[in-house]
């Protein structure tokens, strides 16, 4: 009897651990499933789940809507320059705070805490003036720049070079290594995880942003991917779901890719929460 | 010394990837390289002023080629049209070359436009809605007066225009008459109507506003179809509703308050009948226009008020959905008057070499049969000029859509005077803040009116406090 | 982290008078504070004045003070008070439909181990990494009222027909829907993780004690979470007063401003009305609202938030 309502047990939970993972998986589904939908298929009054010829022709057509391939290599300039220019930036700054004592610090500390919580919202109206100013608007520069520390990551590294045992550093420091040296072949080495959840955390949130690069950019010719993607829709005139979704997909499979693959890293650098 | 080190850099290593990418960027090749061509002059300028820098970036080269940067508000198949209009221009002469950007709709471009302008990289030329023009044309120093240009009369004259076209961007600045843009395509609120399905249900196209109630109630009543009329969600309607259904203007004569409460009360008492028994539907907010015509296409309704704009839209969902579309008038109410609107060309202040080149590109614009004419021709809109009407693209359309002359004649039903509000405001936020209480809430049209009066008249009274 | 600062300690006296050593840390952090008061302190302040200012955007030159009027405006209009209301309603919402959803997945999903149970928390996580643009787009897809595929479903099973986002009643409700499903499983990962991270031996103690699941909840349990608990809260609830992409594109703040919120009611101002003024009073309205809740966070749970 026991063993029978174990089995009844596990079987409801293998059901309903299906049916959550649906709920989350479905409007990906749903996203690709129309994007090789017909007209006439996303336009009827009926519903069709599983198209009938699969229209790949869609996704030649969002292609040839907008100029995605330049909006693809804006976004990888944009998220190159970002990650480059963080690290340069972040890194020494996260060694300091985790291995040097000097006076202010808990202060210094506390006020990129407190940057951190500043919502890019209130912050973008003066940032544009500056960037005009620097004649930077509607460049691909304006998209990088404001972004170069990022509180958060700095927060992250520091919490992983705290890590790495004093002694490795004594010795290298005996050996004649300036920091420099110490930061490039000791702390990144060895806090690889850190290093790459903070690149793996930019990566993805600046290929996704939306806000910024609204604010930034007033041409194509630096807008990057979610701007473009965005606009599918903002077009007049008959909304054909097929190609703005093809369009999406583009936008939406370059990162499922790396979650398909790396799943288990992304899910711990995003969940980090440093709090020990 | 050191933000103009960085700035040159910038342009430079800008420029460099952008040329890398020339070849890939396909529809956007040509933006990409003159954007490259932009930056490499401004980076080889010696100086980092704003001003400076972009007079360097108007000059190619060979320095005889003025870079004008237009900015417009066409996506899809009009943007397609109007691309192909600024190719032809660029292909027909060599001093001046213009680069086209599309900027999302009316809003967005005015938007984009004034952050850009306050920073000092405005565009040169931008084309906008008729009811988003104030929104620049407001602060003095702004835009150009297309008077200065006009009455040189070198081949484009103020009387070419329609002056029911022109007349409500007209203003007196410094004791002198403004005109703060060109109208492009020009439109008016027509009504679209599925004739196949009017025709089973034994309908004929609907006159009045009581004939129209009565069309639907036998449509929708009858299951013909789930909807009678279908109207996108856009303030220029409220212009529309209220001096057609009760004959008198919605703002006083001094345009400084609104005062029209009891037509207001009757108007919406009226739609929002229509509305609760399904006799109206209220586009909604977001892709409205693009809802709307999937259900013109699916017969969920068999009307729908919208632009003369939209024809061509309206054309291809009727073929697809395989019925007779007919373009008639807005029904009348006390009067048959309907608002102009569609979309204008601002010129901007600035550099002289830029407006004057801008202004070449415009004169042509109006007297080509590769400008305004084709692209009249291929979306539906009215020609702001006679000379445009009689071009052959516009004249070819007129003799053989039969549509296109229908929607034509609703020309004489203008009434520009639905826009004689004083100074510039914007009380299309609060209108659609009103419109959308009373359609989708269903709430209280007098209350609500009470609630738009305050925000419209403190924002006019704010605009007139100078 | 004791021994650490000893270690340090010695390592300052050794270099002790030498001047280099001493500014070298202040170097190290010297361009992360370049960018924190050029792209945070700078704006900040930048946006306080403009607060207090009628700012004319095109020509400068007229920008003048107005004292409080920004601010006295912002407090008597209905549509901003609607705003705020907007924001607080939607927080709440997130808050505990997110809470609510991501701890019961979280016991739930941590109790076994396996492919599938893995394979759930990865589906549950997917969104989080998805841009909101691909997400709003998706949704208003199937939130179309006639052609949605939501509205298929329900009149296909017989039910009616929602209006989803098209009607002031049900728009705010919609949104709330899809920021959630965005973000439950980022959060339940999140507890999940801190659930892991209580060792069994704790655990075992408490049974040998006969403690129930129950008390073993409240005594052991939550207290050993609180700090991820309260890092959560705070993450959700700053997140959620800066919501703007979803609304952006999902509702553009409509219908009838039903969700218009602060951040959109900010980005509205800027570009559609070019008040810069009110935009900027506006922001500071929301600085001081996530600043007062930090602080009431930390002061009403700082107390019962154990660390370990």
């Amino acid at each position: 009897m026991y063993k029978v309502r174990k089995r009844i047990g596990s079987v409801i939970s293998v059901i309903l651990k299906l049916i959550v993972s649906f709920i989350f998986i479905f409007p990906f589904l749903w996203m690709l499933s129309v994007s090789l939908q017909s007209d006439a298929e996303t336009q009827s009054m009926s519903l069709t789940l599983i198209p009938k010829v699969l229209q790949f022709q869609n996704y030649v057509n969002a292609w040839h809507s907008a100029p995605f391939p330049l909006y693809i290599r804006n976004s990888l300039l944009i998220i190159v320059g970002i990650v480059v220019l963080q690290m340069l930036i972040m890194v020494p700054a996260a060694y300091a705070f985790a291995k040097m004592e000097f006076k202010g610090k808990n202060i210094l500390f506390g006020i990129i805490l407190i940057a951190f919580m500043m919502p890019i919202q209130i912050r973008f109206i003066p940032i544009y003036f500056m960037m005009s100013d620097w004649n930077l608007i509607d460049t691909l520069w304006s998209q990088i720049i404001p972004h170069m520390t990022d509180a958060f990551g700095i927060f992250l590294l520091r919490q992983y070079f705290m890590q790495v045992p004093d002694e490795l550093i004594e010795a290298a420091k005996l050996d004649k290594s300036t920091d420099l040296q110490i930061m490039w072949k000791i702390m990144l080495p060895m806090s690889r995880p850190g290093v790459a959840s903070v690149i793996l955390l930019s990566f993805v949130g600046h290929w996704n942003d939306y806000f910024w690069p609204l604010v930034m950019t007033n041409s194509d010719a630096v807008r990057p991917i979610t701007i473009g993607v965005a606009r599918l829709k903002a077009t007049e005139g008959s909304l054909f779901w097929n190609t703005i979704m093809a369009g999406n997909m583009f936008l939406v499979i370059p990162v499922l890719i790396i979650y398909f693959f790396m799943a288990r890293n992304i899910i711990k650098s995003f969940t980090y929460t440093g709090i020990k | 010394m050191n933000k103009r080190i960085m700035a040159a850099a910038l342009s430079a290593s800008m420029a460099l990837g952008l040329t890398a990418c020339g070849g890939a960027g396909g529809g956007a090749s040509t933006t990409a390289k003159t954007e490259a061509a932009k930056t490499t002059a401004a980076a080889s300028s010696t100086t980092t002023a704003a001003a400076t820098t972009k007079a360097a970036a108007s000059q190619s080269s060979d320095g005889s080629t003025v870079e004008i940067n237009f900015w417009h508000s066409m996506g899809g198949k009009n943007g397609e049209v109007l691309a192909a209009i600024v190719d032809s221009y660029n292909a027909s002469q060599s001093k001046v070359h213009v680069t086209a950007t599309y900027q999302g709709g009316y809003y967005d471009s005015i938007a984009n436009a004034q952050t850009a302008i306050a920073a000092g990289n405005g565009p040169d030329l931008i084309q906008s809605g008729t009811g988003q023009v104030f929104l620049l044309s407001g602060t003095e120093g702004i835009v150009a007066n297309m008077y200065d240009y006009l009455d040189k009369n070198d081949g484009l004259s103020r009387d070419d225009f329609y002056n029911s076209f022109i007349y409500m961007y007209e203003s007196d600045q410094n004791g002198k008459k403004f005109l703060s843009c060109l109208p492009m395509g020009s439109s008016t609120p027509v009504l679209y109507c599925n004739k196949t399905l009017l025709d089973k249900a034994g309908v004929s196209i609907p006159k009045t506003w009581d004939e129209m109630k009565e069309a639907c109630a036998t449509l929708v009543d009858g299951g013909y179809c789930d909807y009678g009329f279908a109207q996108p969600r856009d303030s220029w309607y409220f212009w529309m509703a209220i001096p057609n259904f009760t004959g008198k203007e919605a703002f006083s004569s001094d345009g400084l308050k609104l005062d029209c409460k009891d037509g207001a009360v009757k108007t919406y008492t009226f739609a929002q009948d229509l509305i609760k028994k399904n006799y109206m539907y209220p586009g909604p907010a977001s892709e409205g226009g693009a809802t709307i015509n999937q259900m013109m296409q699916a017969q969920q309704c068999a009307f729908y008020i919208n632009s003369v704009g939209g024809l061509k839209n309206q054309e291809t969902a009727a073929e697809a959905g395989g019925y007779e579309l007919v373009v008639s008038d807005v029904p009348a109410g006390a009067t048959k008057d309907v608002p102009s609107g569609g979309n204008v060309l601002v010129m901007l202040e600035g550099d002289q070499k830029k407006k004057d080149a801008t202004w070449d590109f415009l004169k042509w614009m109006y007297t080509s049969d590769d400008g305004i004419a084709k692209f009249i021709a291929n979306s539906g809109y009215f020609a702001p000029t006679e000379k445009v009407k009689n071009s052959k693209p516009v004249a070819d359309k007129l003799t053989n859509d039969e549509n296109y002359k229908r929607a034509y004649s609703a020309i004489d039903n203008v009434n520009s005077n639905y826009y004689m509000v004083n100074g510039s405001s914007n009380l299309s936020t609060p209108i659609m803040t009103f419109m959308d209480a009373v359609f989708y809430d269903l709430e209280d049209p007098a209350a609500q009116y009470d609630v738009l009066k305050e925000a419209c008249d403190e924002a006019l009274a704010e605009a007139n406090d100078k | 982290m004791k021994k650490n600062t000893t270690n340090t300690e010695e390592l300052e006296t050794r270099h002790r008078g030498n001047w280099k050593e001493k500014i070298k840390p202040y170097l190290y952090i010297a361009p992360a504070f370049v960018g924190i008061g050029l792209f945070t302190i700078y704006p900040v302040i930048k946006v306080l004045i403009w607060s207090f200012q009628k700012v004319n955007q095109l020509d400068t030159s007229k920008t003048k003070w107005v004292g409080m009027k920004n601010y006295s405006y912002l407090l008597s209009n209905g549509a901003f008070q609607k705003t705020l209301l907007n924001t607080f309603i939607y927080t709440g919402a997130t808050l505990a439909i997110i809470m609510t959803c991501a701890l019961i997945l979280a016991f739930w999903l941590n109790k076994s181990q396996g492919h599938l149970t893995m394979f759930t928390q990865g589906a549950a996580f997917m969104p989080h990494v998805i841009s909101s643009v691909s997400i709003a787009l998706v949704f208003s897809m199937m939130m179309n009222p006639s052609f949605g595929l939501f509205n298929k479903v329900l009149t296909a099973v017989g039910l009616p027909a929602s209006p989803w986002l098209t009607s002031s009643s049900t728009a705010m409700p919609s949104v709330v829907g899809v920021a959630s499903w965005k973000a439950i499983g980022y959060y339940c990962l999140i507890i999940i993780g801190a659930l892991q991270s209580i060792s069994a031996s704790i655990y075992e103690a408490a049974s040998l004690d006969n403690a129930g699941a129950g008390v073993t909840l409240r005594k052991i349990t939550i207290p050993m979470i609180s700090p991820q608990l309260f890092f959560v809260m705070i993450t959700m609830t700053i997140g959620s007063f800066k919501v703007f992409d979803t609304v952006r594109l999902l509702t553009d703040g409509g219908p009838n401003n039903a969700t218009s919120v602060l951040v959109y009611y900010i980005y509205k101002q800027v570009f559609w009305e070019s008040n810069i003024g009110r935009a900027c009073a506006a922001g500071i309205v929301l600085l001081v609202l996530v600043g007062v809740l930090t602080v009431i966070y930390f002061r009403l749970l700082s107390k019962r938030v154990h660390y370990q």
